[in-house]
């Protein structure tokens, strides 16, 4: 596998993991608006990078 | 394969939802004004989280809290202003019997800075709660109301009464 795409995984997880280390740290309450938003982001992040790496030739 | 063009675009959107996601989580999750209180005495402590008060409708009616007919709960009532800007307001406390008597314990201002935390303390004993002449199987509840500003807190306060002494039978005889 190209080293490309593994240092793709590889920064995705540790953003993806940050962010969950911020939010448990520092969000106190989030609304039903937010966690909705937050929800259809995530699956949007994904979906966008999904398509990016097939567009890419992955 | 062969990389396809437009595909940054999707990048670039994948990007947006992650920087949309860090933007909620400050917005919605961080910033605003968070407050919690805790009832101490040497005994045990008890704590209001701070989601009971923001999201009312999961957790249900008003919290409660018990108080020993005897002791005392030193209450300590903490704001958590997470905002650019400082934060004052006038807090009113009082207590409600089941009678609707309304006893003000106390009117404060509480001030907090830009993301600093004000807090305001208060001591209330068990016997000012309980009313006087209360049978000892009855075990009294009071309301406790925090109003700061607009905002209004409520808090159950049960009283322990103490443990109601047996009698002694005599022995019997023959």
């Amino acid at each position: 596998m190209k080293l490309e795409y593994i240092l793709y995984a590889f920064g995705t997880l540790l953003c993806v993991a940050g962010i969950a280390y911020l939010a448990a740290e520092y969000v106190q309450y989030l609304s039903e608006w937010g966690k909705i938003g937050s929800l259809l982001l995530t699956v949007g992040l994904f979906g966008f990078l999904g398509k990016y790496f097939e567009r890419s030739g992955l | 394969m062969t990389k396809q063009p437009g595909r940054m675009v999707y990048l670039y959107l994948a990007l947006a939802c992650f920087l949309g996601i860090v933007l909620i989580f400050l917005f919605d999750g961080y910033l605003g004004i968070y407050d919690s209180l805790t009832a101490s005495n040497p005994s045990y402590q008890q704590e209001v989280p701070v989601e009971q008060w923001q999201n009312p409708d999961r957790y249900g009616g008003p919290y409660g809290m018990s108080i020993d007919e005897n002791g005392y709960l030193d209450f300590t009532y903490k704001v958590a202003n997470r905002r650019f800007t400082g934060y004052s307001a006038e807090v009113v406390v009082t207590l409600t019997d089941l009678n609707g008597v309304k006893t003000e314990l106390l009117r404060q201002t509480l001030t907090a800075g830009a993301f600093q935390t004000g807090e305001i303390t208060w001591t209330v004993q068990g016997t000012d709660l309980l009313p006087a002449g209360t049978a000892q199987t009855v075990n009294p509840m009071v309301n406790l109301e925090i109003q700061r500003g607009d905002v209004a807190r409520v808090i159950s306060l049960y009283i322990n009464r103490l443990p109601i002494t047996q009698k002694v039978l005599p022995a019997p005889t023959g």
